[in-house]
């Protein structure tokens, strides 16, 4: 166990390392001169040198390569040429109302999911199986950004059940968090569906049946609990991959996390933000999936051995 | 020297049944009504995408004064303007015909190229191995720890592209999922007899990369060829909705959500439409790709 953490950890810490290299050549490829975007559009050439000669901007590529390394790894990620703030400081502000909507985002996705993904295998062709079916299909069609438009408009507009946006208590979490665990839902119920016919299909599953044990209990505690692996896996994942702003459903519902600030700094051209929570993000998904390995390897044995 | 029939099964490929894949392929998939659903939808879309000049009503991007109500709103749904306008007084539908043929244009192509870079880079990975496979296995690796509408916003967000470039950025966020798919069938490939067999009668390693293998690899380029549109046409039309894709005032879907987003409660018209088309538009090329997949698959061949 602890070589294959290790093991883990090494490969993690070179694709950390990577991910940095990539986003060091993102933000060197802006044709956008920094330093006028720091000093304004109206700043005199001496300003701009003094600014450049501060930022480092003359000195060779590979200077400021290992420069930005050295920065990124004590967690500095630049500061924010409109809120003349560290970009860290700011994302670590955002990041637990972000989670706050990625939370309530998979909550939905399991909720509905997973009963839905269940009730259509075990009903296979049946009516309920089919409407849900066509649901799912519809929902991982849906852009979120819309759907959110679309549930704005009925349960905020029309019958005003729901704040338009922006942050607060439940009521305020309520659209949002539909819109982000929709599509979610809908893959995490076909999903469980396809594994659960193929397993229901299996050996064990009949030795099960056929030894007499009652049918809920071969649902539940023979399929079901190998069918929702994959599933656990995808939560984390989703977890990670939402860690780094939900930017199409906080922009619709105004919701200040990762994705509004960011979605905020395009309008801006606020480039060590956009970089920064980008960096972020593939930093938490990177971390999140090393979490869910070791989980994983906790759970499935199997897993260590390869 | 592995088991022949083992590889071959690993492969998913079956030994003596040849030449028979697409027209079998072809007699399954006009049995699968949803994809049949599907293909017809990308069809009808097509065509008024290509047609759009010809047969649209009105012009998309003049805006007509018997287009706005005397209080300069949008008009509703009308027997001149099928599907309202907007609150320039431009006729929606013709913004639909004509934002249609953008954003197939940018999902189509945008996703072939990303199926070409994921074939060249997945296959010259394991045809090669070595120091080669290493480098482009960890360079995506990297790529897939990025979310992909994240990087593609940061990079819409730096270059603030036109359309030529937007299908770029679209390849370059989208080509590693299937470069996975085709590193791993080119090293299952690669140990099978009739590659040993070629390059035993001294085949040239390129010759047998493109003659050999690269036809095993069509079936997936098809299938993804098809599946990822409905993503990539997604990625245009959240992109554009952001203000970071096509430029107005030319139409995208994505872009006259945006634009109508303002007006939805007294013109839900401008939201519903194009979101509409939207939806019609992945779910044609989800239901057509996931049938193709299905009748490609070797596998299920009866």
């Amino acid at each position: 166990m602890t070589r294959y953490i290790i093991r883990r950890l090494l490969s993690m810490m070179l694709v950390i390392y990577l991910i940095f290299t990539v986003t060091f050549v993102l933000a060197y490829l802006i044709p956008a001169d920094p330093a006028r975007a720091v000093a304004g559009p109206r700043a005199r050439p001496e300003t701009l040198a003094l600014i450049r000669e501060n930022l480092g901007l003359d000195d060779p590529v590979y200077v400021q390569y290992f420069r930005y390394l050295g920065r990124v790894l004590r967690g500095d990620l630049g500061i924010s040429y409109r809120q003349r703030l560290p970009v860290s400081e700011i994302l670590w502000r955002r990041l637990p109302t972000t989670a706050q909507l990625a939370v309530a985002g998979v909550l939905v996705e399991v909720l509905l999911g997973i009963p839905v993904g269940i009730i259509s295998a075990v009903r296979q062709r049946h009516i309920l199986d089919r409407f849900s079916m066509l649901m799912a299909l519809l929902g991982v069609s849906m852009p979120s950004f819309w759907l959110g438009l679309i549930l704005l408009y009925i349960f905020a507009y029309r019958f005003p059940l729901f704040p338009l946006g922006g942050p607060g208590g439940f009521r305020h979490l309520v659209l949002p968090a539909l819109t982000l665990g929709a599509a979610g839902a809908a893959w995490y119920a076909r999903m469980l569906r396809s594994s659960m016919l193929d397993i229901l299909q299996s050996d064990y599953i009949r030795t099960a049946r056929a030894k007499g044990l009652p049918e809920r209990t071969v649902l539940v505690r023979h399929a079901l609990k190998n069918a929702i692996q994959p599933i656990v896996t995808m939560i984390g994942m989703d977890l990670g991959y939402y860690m780094g702003g939900i930017l199409m459903v906080e922009a619709v519902f105004s919701w200040p996390g990762i994705g509004y600030e960011m979605w905020r700094a395009i309008a801006n051209l606020d480039i060590p933000i956009i970089v920064g929570t980008i960096t972020f993000a593939a930093f938490a998904i990177v971390v999140m999936n090393f979490v869910v390995d070791l989980l994983y390897s906790v759970i499935d044995p199997r897993v260590r051995l390869q | 020297m592995r088991d022949p029939e083992v590889a071959t099964l690993a492969c998913g490929l079956e030994a003596g049944v040849q030449n028979s894949l697409w027209t079998d392929a072809w007699r399954r998939l006009k049995q699968d009504r949803a994809a049949m659903v599907g293909a017809g939808i990308c069809l009808v879309l097509g065509v008024l995408a290509v047609l759009a000049p010809w047969i649209a009503p009105h012009d998309p991007n003049l805006g007509y004064a018997e287009g706005l109500s005397n209080l300069g709103a949008p008009v509703p749904p009308n027997r001149t303007f099928w599907l309202g306008t907007d609150s320039l007084g431009r006729d929606v539908f013709s913004r639909l015909m004509w934002g249609a043929r953008v954003s197939l244009l940018v999902g189509v192509v945008g996703n072939g190229l990303s199926v070409v870079i994921a074939i060249i880079l997945g296959a010259t990975a394991a045809f090669l191995g070595g120091w080669v496979e290493m480098v482009i296995m960890r360079f995506t690796d990297v790529m897939m720890a990025f979310p992909t509408l994240l990087l593609a916003i940061a990079l819409a967000a730096i270059l603030r592209p036109g359309i030529d470039i937007l299908i770029v950025i679209i390849a370059v966020v989208y080509w590693v999922y299937l470069a996975r798919i085709i590193h791993g069938r080119v090293l299952c490939l690669k140990e099978m007899d009739f590659v040993l067999a070629a390059r035993s009668i001294g085949g040239h390693a390129w010759h047998i990369l493109l003659r050999h293998i690269l036809p095993h690899l069509v079936s997936e380029a098809v299938v993804y060829a098809t599946l990822g549109v409905a993503s990539t046409v997604l990625l245009e039309a959240e992109l554009s909705y952001l203000g970071l894709g096509i430029r107005l005032p030319t139409a995208s879907w994505g872009g006259m959500i945006s634009e109508g987003q303002s007006y939805y409660r007294s013109a839900p018209w401008l939201i519903l439409a194009p979101g509409f088309m939207l939806v019609l538009t992945v779910l044609g090329f989800n239901l057509m790709g996931d049938g193709l997949r299905d009748a490609l698959d070797p596998q299920q061949r009866r």
